[in-house]
């Protein structure tokens, strides 16, 4: 039987389904209401149970018993949890949930899905991710794999894989993922395409939906203002706002200029008007502060300046909100920020990497690759490199460089006619972090002093080495006569292996001459 | 990976019997979890898995794909065919009309056509009969139509018999016959290369010669035009022959129609051979490498024009050369002559003068000396004339300076020693 393998991102409020087109791209599947995102809402009323976007409409006129944002309560005990419907356990509605999600994509493909990818937040305890995995099972679903959602951001985006050319670099990626209800970043570094999450936070408070409540707040206020009745406490006219709110958010990504409009907010009355973008800014300006504070504490965490952070992989709806990516900037004046992928659906493409990559193996081997003894293995602490003409370290492996590891890297002679070469290894410190500038608070806001607070303004320095001890010193010998200098190539091969032996290789490319040193 | 650095010799202290030294440690590594995901991770599981090193485990994938490769290769490979679209208008031709029908089209070999060789249109052939065969159509729950399939076959039928295929690539109506615009500007090569590229399928003389380009040697670019001028074409037009159908059993009407047909032939051939004809002359006008001959020959031409007229100017420089030495030595020859003679003269003058100023010497002396009379006597006019008269005829017979001086000399010795008189008186005996 063909294998048929789907992504799954089983988010919080949205989830969404991925499968591998025969074009080689992924396709984000839409359901039969024609969404792309499906919402991880589950409803009952009577005996009837909704699901997705059907279950989102009649939320409306049946909040009680409407459940949404269940995928935290995961795994957690049922005392543990308020649910304001006592309906069920909550981890068979996540099965529900999840159920309705392999109908949606059988129904689209056409045949049945053999295995699925999923994906959880950082977050998730192993019980978790167990208890998932068994009400996926529940579900019919056969997980080939659960992974982790910045991970699977990262294969969307293709970061640090390097398909083209084989060899993959080292690069250090700050995946944001800001959905509707929560924000997670992730230190993410790839070495040799491996990847290594170096430092995780979360702010459960502070997410798409947060942004959409200080829309509610605004329109509330207006409406009060217009028609004199205050709605606070009216929940039902407050989901009405929410709903329309939502839609508001969104167009306010695209345009400076949104139209908000809801049907009998409450007493018959309508509302009708329109929100600025700065206006939405200025209202939730205490959340994109509150972003950047977090992005700063966990640079700090993670020991690192901006400027170590080579991209920034943006992942889930809210942050496609344009002051969130000014705000960014801020801090990340330079750097590149991967927008490519619609950034809600790169979770779900990711997972669908992920799910066709595997879905040739069994599901033992699977499960046996995903055991401690591979995934828990030693990483370099420091880095690894040579000395340039100039005396500046060269790495070739850096830090954070999971074991066995292994680098080809070419080099030149430098001399006409040189017989001889020589090949020292360092390995290297961080040179120490520049100062932080004391931020002084200017009491007094005139323009002279937001001029010269822009003179400033400086980029974060890329992180710079200086060699410490010398690791090992390799001469290759006898090089072919006559070269000029710069003309012979020395191909230079450094493995580190996983009890910490150092092997190098030099190798003349043209006569194939090489010398093999290996550390005791 | 290419790290721009260069590696420098060893330093002076690095001994040579030793080709490498180990130093210290790495740091010790810390425990960490890599996450489970991408091919990079399946690589590394693989290698952790079998415990293979790098180069062990890229050894054995490579040899993996390439069984993998090899098993693919098994089938046909038919990628050098292509895979064009059919036309939907095509798909419902009518067979009847089979000789108006694209042959190439039909076997989907379009981007080939006359390119194409015969296991070529062999596997096309094949290719498209396993999708259009009547049988397989009906399989699959079409209707019976094989019009298409009749097209294939008919195509077929022409590309593989020689001459039919001859006479269907000579009037192919997707292969352009236009004769390039020699006015339009553009890369000489470029534009015309093509063109004689295109055209060459038609010569009964292969290989043929091409354009070339700006490099091309003289002898290359001449024997091209050389050949194109003689160009001998197989291309035939009895493809356009309009049929003598089933109506023309007459041999009358058959021969009408032959006779037509041939003088058709005939006409289009010479068209036809008038187009090379122009595209040819008009690449050898716009040819740049014809012009750089020409101005080179051109140029040698005139420099040996030049050379032998400075030949020949020289040669007349250096007569007129020699005839002024001539004239100047003549000049300076006649001009010593005369100065000699001038010589001569003037010193005759001298002589002359000398001998006048001995004379008048010797007359002042005998004025002086009491005319030459011996002493006590006076001098009366007689004796003075007289006297004068012994002086005239000894200064007569004293010829030349040297007797003159002489003379002189003696009577002025005579003139010291008192015996003056004596002395003339033998001096005007002697020498008179």
């Amino acid at each position: 039987m063909e294998s048929v393998v789907i992504g799954i991102n089983f988010g919080s409020t949205n989830s969404s389904i991925a499968v591998l087109a025969p074009n080689g791209h992924f396709n984000v599947i839409a359901n039969a209401d024609g969404e792309r995102m499906i919402p991880s809402v589950v409803g009952f009323s009577g005996d009837e149970e909704f699901s997705g976007t059907q279950a989102l409409q009649q939320a409306v006129r049946n909040p009680k018993n409407t459940l949404e944002g269940f995928r935290k309560l995961i795994g957690k005990k049922f005392e543990e949890v308020k649910v304001s419907s006592d309906v069920t356990h909550p981890d068979m509605i996540v099965t529900k949930q999840l159920k309705h999600i392999l109908e949606e994509a059988e129904a689209y493909l056409g045949s049945k899905v053999t295995g699925a990818v999923l994906a959880v937040p950082t977050y998730f305890t192993e019980h978790q991710r167990e208890v998932l995995s068994k009400a996926a099972a529940d579900a019919g679903i056969n997980v080939l794999q659960i992974i982790q959602e910045p991970v699977a951001a990262a294969l969307a985006y293709n970061f640090g894989q390097n398909p083209a050319k084989g060899d993959a670099q080292d690069k250090t990626a700050l995946v944001l993922d800001m959905g509707a209800s929560s924000f997670d970043i992730t230190v993410l570094s790839v070495r040799g395409g491996i990847y290594t999450i170096l430092e995780t936070a979360h702010d459960e408070a502070l997410g798409g939906a947060a942004f959409t409540e200080q829309l509610v707040q605004l329109v509330a206020q207006e409406f009060k203002k217009k028609t004199k009745v205050d709605v606070t406490g009216n929940k039902k006219a407050l989901l009405k706002i929410s709903t329309a709110a939502e839609i508001t958010k969104k167009q306010l990504a695209r345009s400076p200029m949104a139209p908000c409009s809801v049907e009998s907010v409450a007493e018959g009355l309508d509302y009708n008007g329109s929100i600025n973008r700065l206006r939405f800014e200025m209202a939730s300006a205490k959340h994109f502060a509150r972003c950047n504070e977090l992005i700063e504490h966990i640079l700090e965490k993670a020991q690192m300046t901006a400027g170590a952070i080579d991209e920034i992989l943006l992942v889930g709806g809210a942050t496609r909100m344009p002051k969130f990516q000014s705000k960014l900037r801020d801090i990340f004046p330079e750097t590149t920020m991967r927008l490519e992928q619609e950034s809600d659906e790169a979770i779900t493409v990711g997972c669908a990497a992920q799910a066709s990559l595997i879905a040739g193996f069994e599901k033992e081997d699977i499960v046996a690759s995903t055991k401690e003894n591979i995934t828990v293995t030693p990483h370099t602490v420091k880095p690894i490199g040579v000395v340039g003409s100039k005396d500046e370290f060269i790495t070739i492996i850096p830090n954070h460089t999971p074991l066995p590891a292994k680098r080809v890297f070419e080099f030149g002679t430098a001399e006409a006619g040189q017989a001889e070469v020589y090949f020292a290894l360092y390995e290297g410190e961080q040179d120490p972090l520049p100062p932080k500038k004391e931020k002084v608070e200017k009491v007094d806001v005139g323009s002279d002093d937001e001029d010269e607070e822009e003179e400033e303004e400086e980029l974060p320095a890329k992180p710079t080495f200086h060699k410490t001890t010398l690791l090992a010193e390799v001469v290759l010998k006898e090089l072919p006569a006559g070269a000029k200098a710069g003309e012979l190539k020395i191909e230079a091969t450094v493995q580190v292996d996983i009890t910490n032996k150092l092997t190098i290789t030099l190798r003349e490319k043209k006569s194939g001459k090489q010398v093999r040193a290996e550390s005791a | 990976m290419v790290l721009d650095f260069l590696l420098p010799s060893p330093p002076k202290s690095w001994s040579n019997d030793k080709t490498s030294a180990f130093h210290a440690k790495i740091t010790a590594p810390t425990k960490a979890t890599i996450q489970p995901a991408g091919r990079h991770f399946l690589a590394h599981a693989r290698r952790h898995i079998h415990s293979r090193t790098f180069s062990e485990d890229e050894k054995v994938v490579s040899a993996e794909e390439a069984a993998a490769k090899n098993a693919n290769d098994g089938e046909n490979d038919n990628s050098d065919l292509g895979d064009e679209p059919e036309d939907p208008a095509m798909l419902r031709r009518d067979p009847k009309d089979w000789k108006d029908q694209d042959q190439y089209a039909v076997l989907g070999l379009s981007a080939l056509r006359y390119k194409a060789t015969e296991d070529q249109i062999r596997r096309a052939h094949r290719r498209k009969v396993l999708r259009h065969h009547p049988d397989k159509k009906a399989a699959h729950g079409g209707l019976h139509d094989d019009g298409f399939f009749k097209c294939i076959q008919k195509a077929f039928e022409t590309l593989m018999d020689p001459v039919k295929r001859r006479q269907w690539d000579s009037v192919d109506p997707n292969v352009s016959d236009d004769v390039p615009n020699a006015k339009s500007k553009g890369d000489f090569y470029k534009q015309y290369g093509p063109v004689f590229e295109r055209e060459s399928r038609f010569s009964n003389t292969q290989p043929v010669p091409q354009l070339g380009d700006a490099n091309s040697t003289q002898e290359a670019v001449e024997s091209f035009y050389d050949f194109w001028y003689k160009f001998d074409s197989w291309r035939t037009f009895e493809w356009m022959d309009k049929e003598d159908g089933e109506g023309h059993d007459s041999r009358d009407d058959k021969r009408y129609f032959e006779k037509k047909n041939k003088a058709e032939r005939a006409k289009l051939k010479k068209e036809d051979n008038a187009r090379l004809r122009e595209i040819v002359d008009q690449a050898l006008s716009l040819d740049p490498r014809i012009k750089i001959f020409k101005e080179q020959a051109n140029k040698q031409r005139n420099a040996k024009k030049r050379e032998k007229e400075e030949a020949e100017k020289r040669a007349a420089e250096e007569a007129v050369a020699a005839a002024a030495a001539a004239e100047a030595k003549r000049i300076a020859d006649e001009e010593a002559e005369k100065a000699a003679r001038e010589d001569g003269k003037k010193s005759k003058e001298l002589l002359k003068r000398a001998v006048r100023k001995e004379k008048k010497n010797l007359k002042a002396l005998i004025k002086d000396n009491n005319y030459f009379l011996p002493a006590g006597q006076t001098a009366g006019p007689v004796e003075v004339e007289k006297q004068l008269e012994s002086l005239d005829a000894l200064l007569d017979g004293a010829k030349g300076l040297d007797q003159l001086e002489s003379v002189r000399k003696t009577l002025e010795d005579g003139v010291k020693n008192g015996n003056i008189a004596e002395v003339f008186q033998a001096e005007v005996a002697k020498r008179s």
